[in-house]
């Protein structure tokens, strides 16, 4: 199940995988929309702070400023008290200056030339104190104050800046910030204050160095950060104060960002130059990414910065950060957990019903279902689940039943099947013994069983033959074929006329005919010893004829009326045809499964195909070669009807009469011994034991009384004749009579089982001449009644 | 066709001789007519010298046979050659009659 989870494979991991997926993305969203806000709040109160750190260091240096701008001021007051005693008092106010201003490291009264006559073109009296590094050599705290003459030929002072700016601004003036090389190098700046008298004309101005180290000091104190520093640009964009010491006084703001290649420092520059106030942010070499706040120093236009890096700023925000990120992590782990396992349980009752429903498709009906208890989509599906295991039982059950059902009934089917064929002729030569007649048959049902059926049997040397096919397939025709066949059976045995056996055929199937079947049928009936045939055909496919003639062998089709199919209409008329067909003649009777065979195109046989496959040869060849010819057309097309098709081939040998006599006689039975006269001689001429003879006897004399006693009505004289005629096969009897149209065959037989008080007196005779001559044969021929006997030669 | 009527062991036997066929059959209906009158007495139809039977003979054998049963007479047939007998197989006269 673990590995499987994983790969994504489950309903479970992909449900997982996609809440997941959406709660880590509104989860980093957050983070990150919160991060942002984060760093904008921090930079804004970052930059409060150090607005509030730079008015700080600005209210100190103003503080320095003033209370030195102050001093100044007082001390020129006591300047212009004392312009009278310039030697004396000018050095004690210079030296006065230092002592009460400890952050004055000079100061100077500078005078006119020539203001002074005795003193010279410069005066300018100067106090000073020794370099601080010395202050542990004097007893004073503020070191040690030296005074001096300022003004010299070479420090010619009149000229200089600091005495220029405030005689001409008349006003103090706060020079820039300059290296002083004289004493310990220091940096320092100047504060020079005009001394004007009545007039307002500048007669001294009186200055105060101010030493700058306090306010590197104080700049490098401001420790804002960790990473950060602070510096102080002059008003021309010196630094005056940098933690880098090299560039204080010697460089501007701008040849630094020249030098590093910033525009980004410059523009800082610029605006610290200009006396803004703002923040800019900056790629520091120094610091990496970085923030800059400045602010002018109102008082000396000079502009103080510090520069902080972005990372310590945001060193607090990144931590929380880090700590949400890993928070979010450890939330997305839990939550997989959760969901793996939330997710598993509720899923728990489809894998068990997968599990179950594989039982199923394995076979196993009995599978045990999970029982699910929660009232969802997951009951829902294993009830259906449940009703579809219990269908399917069911319907397993059904299906197993209709199987053996279906087994019975094809069983039942293949006995059907046997039945039907047996019912048809399957013994071929089916006369081996007779050389007149050549007959071959064969039914290829398409189904187990067929409604097509042919049959033929000899009866008085006449072929009984039938061919038919049944409207429709299967069982329903297989039972209209055998009802159509044993009625075939059942009335040619009395009835020698086709037509009349048709007809007789129709009524019986035309009778509660309910499912409409009906039967195309032909009846032929071949008198073998003079090849006449008698047919009658209702709606089959007509029989073609091969026959021998002086151009060659024929195929022609055997003329038929239009007659309906037996079973459509009860007292149909069905018409009797006529033709004698002469020795070595062939008659090829088919049902229509021949002409509509079909190939795998949906393409007929057809009637053209039937014509050229039909060969002169034997029955069987014939069928043979017909059935070859029919499977090399269909191919592999499945066989959509039956296929039936019956060859008779007609070969009486021309054999020579023998013996021939005669005898007439009239219906007198007195004659009776003269017939058995006529009786002995034939017998005896054909070689005849004494039995066989009294059997000739019998029969001669049961048919000839019986034309005696019928024939002709009482008290008229007829005339009787009798003809012998023998070949080498066969002695024939002939008798003719004039008299009313009679014919004998079709009276019912005796029944010889009935005991002595129910057999009836009469009907023996016509009994004894069927069962003594090998063939009884009546036709009505030229208004004479003609009825043949035959015997085989012994 | 000649035939003699004797009696025997309180028997009528009636011997038939020659050609029992249609031509004859009327003369031999009147020769065996004592026969069908008779009662009390069984019947022997004596056929060794007969040569030859038709369905008219037959006829007349069978109005013999239900005339004796009505009144309670057996008939018998005696001497029947092979030829004869197979007539009477093939109309099932073989099964109506006793033989002697």
């Amino acid at each position: 199940m673990k590995h499987v989870f994983w790969r994504f494979k489950t309903f479970a991991a992909r449900l997982s995988l996609w809440v997941t997926l959406t709660v880590t993305i509104i989860l980093v969203v957050t983070a990150i929309v919160a991060n942002v806000f984060v760093r904008e709040g921090i930079l804004r109160e970052e930059e409060l702070r150090a607005n509030l750190m730079l008015d700080n260091a600005e209210q100190h240096i103003d503080a320095v400023f003033i209370a030195v701008e102050t001093a100044v001021k007082n001390k020129a007051n006591e300047v212009t008290l004392h312009l009278n005693e310039p030697h004396e008092e000018m050095y004690r106010i210079t030296r006065e200056m230092l002592i009460d201003n400890p952050i004055i490291v000079g100061s100077a009264i500078a005078f006119e030339p020539n203001y002074y006559a005795d003193q010279g073109y410069y005066f300018s009296p100067y106090s000073y104190r020794e370099a601080p590094n010395n202050i542990n050599q004097t007893s004073n705290k503020e070191g040690v104050i030296k005074s001096k003459q300022l003004g010299t030929k070479t420090y010619d002072y009149p000229t200089m800046e600091w005495y220029q700016m405030p005689k001409q601004l008349k006003q103090g003036y706060w020079s820039e910030p300059y290296c002083d090389t004289g004493g310990g190098e220091m940096m320092m700046t100047t504060y020079s204050y005009p001394l004007k008298n009545k007039d307002g004309e500048v007669y001294a101005v009186l200055t105060a160095d101010v030493s700058l180290e306090w306010l590197s000091q104080m700049m490098d104190s401001l420790k804002y950060y960790e990473k950060s520093y602070s510096f102080v640009l002059s008003r021309n964009g010196t630094f005056i104060t940098h933690p880098v010491k090299e560039v204080v006084m010697n460089q501007t703001i701008f040849e630094g960002a020249e030098e590093i290649g910033n525009p980004i420092l410059a523009q800082i520059g610029e605006e610290m130059v200009q006396g803004n106030n703002g923040m800019l942010q900056i790629n520091s070499p120094h610091l990496g990414k970085s923030f800059v706040f400045f602010k002018p120093v109102k008082h000396t236009d000079w502009s103080m910065a510090i520069m902080c890096s972005a990372d310590e700023f945001f060193k607090n925000a990144r931590q929380a950060g880090l700590i949400v990120a890993a928070l979010i992590l450890l939330m997305i782990l839990v939550l997989i957990f959760i969901l793996r396992e939330g997710v598993r349980r509720l899923t728990l009752p489809l894998t068990q019903l997968t599990q179950a429903v594989n039982e199923v498709a394995h076979g196993n009906m009995e599978a045990t279902l999970p029982n699910v208890k929660t009232k969802d989509e997951m009951m829902r599906l294993c009830h259906s689940f449940s009703m579809m295991q219990k269908s399917l039982t069911w319907q397993m059950d059904e299906l197993k039943r209709v199987n053996e059902q279906k087994g019975r009934i094809e069983g039942e089917l293949k006995v059907a099947s046997n039945i039907q064929r047996a019912m048809l002729p399957k013994i071929f030569p089916p006369y081996p013994d007779r050389d007149d007649v050549d007959i071959y048959g064969q039914l290829t049902p398409a189904k187990e069983v067929g409604g097509d059926l042919y049959d033929f049997y000899i009866r008085d040397e006449k072929l009984f033959f039938c061919i038919g096919d049944v409207s429709g397939k299967g069982v329903p025709a297989s039972l209209v074929m055998a009802v159509a066949r044993s009625l075939f059976r059942t009335l040619s045995v009395h009835e020698p006329h086709p037509d009349r056996i048709i007809a007789q055929m129709n009524n019986r199937m035309a009778e509660d005919n309910e499912q409409n079947m009906f039967v195309t049928l032909l009846i032929g009936v071949l008198d073998l010893p003079t090849g006449r045939l008698r047919y009658s055909n209702a709606g089959h496919d007509a029989p073609i004829l091969l026959t021998h003639t002086s151009e060659g062998v024929q195929k022609a089709y055997l003329p038929c009326d239009s007659n309906l199919p037996i079973g459509v209409m009860s007292n149909w008329k069905f018409s009797i045809q006529e033709t004698t067909i002469n020795p070595d003649t062939t008659i090829f009777l088919y049902t229509d499964g021949l002409t509509e065979a079909e190939d795998v195109n949906h393409n007929l046989f057809g009637e053209e195909r039937i014509m050229n496959a039909l060969i002169d040869s034997t029955s069987q060849d014939i069928i043979e070669r017909m059935t070859d010819a029919v499977h090399d057309f269909t191919g592999d097309a499945e066989q959509s009807d039956d296929l039936t098709m019956l060859t008779i081939r007609y070969t009486k040998p021309e054999n020579q009469v023998r013996f021939q006599k005669s005898i007439t006689l009239n219906n007198d039975v007195n004659q009776v011994p003269q017939l058995a006269e006529f009786v002995d001689e034939v017998c005896e001429a054909v070689e005849f034991d004494m039995g066989t003879t009294m059997q000739m006897n019998l029969a001669l004399e049961e048919a000839v009384v019986n034309v005696m006693n019928y024939a002709y009505p009482k008290g008229v004289t007829g005339d009787i004749q009798i003809e012998a005629i023998a070949n080498d096969k066969r002695l024939k009897f002939v008798i003719s009579d004039s008299g009313m149209p009679f014919d004998p065959t079709i009276h019912r037989p005796v029944d010889t089982t009935l005991s002595a008080e129910e057999r009836p007196i009469g009907g023996l005779g016509i009994h004894l001449i069927t069962q003594l001559m090998d063939s009884i044969n009546y036709e009505r021929k030229d208004n004479m009644n003609v009825l043949t006997l035959r015997k085989k030669l012994l | 066709m000649k035939t003699t009527f004797k009696e025997e062991n309180n028997e009528y036997v009636m011997y038939f001789e020659g050609r029992l066929d249609t031509s004859s059959a009327p003369q031999v209906q009147q020769d065996v007519q004592p026969l069908i009158d008779s009662t009390g007495h069984d019947i022997v139809l004596d056929c060794t010298q007969m040569q030859y039977i038709s369905s008219s003979g037959l006829r007349i054998f069978l109005s013999i046979l239900k005339s004796a049963k009505a009144d309670g007479q057996h008939v018998y047939i005696r001497g029947l050659n092979n030829d004869l007998r197979q007539v009477f197989t093939m109309t099932g006269f073989i099964t109506l009659f006793e033989f002697k």
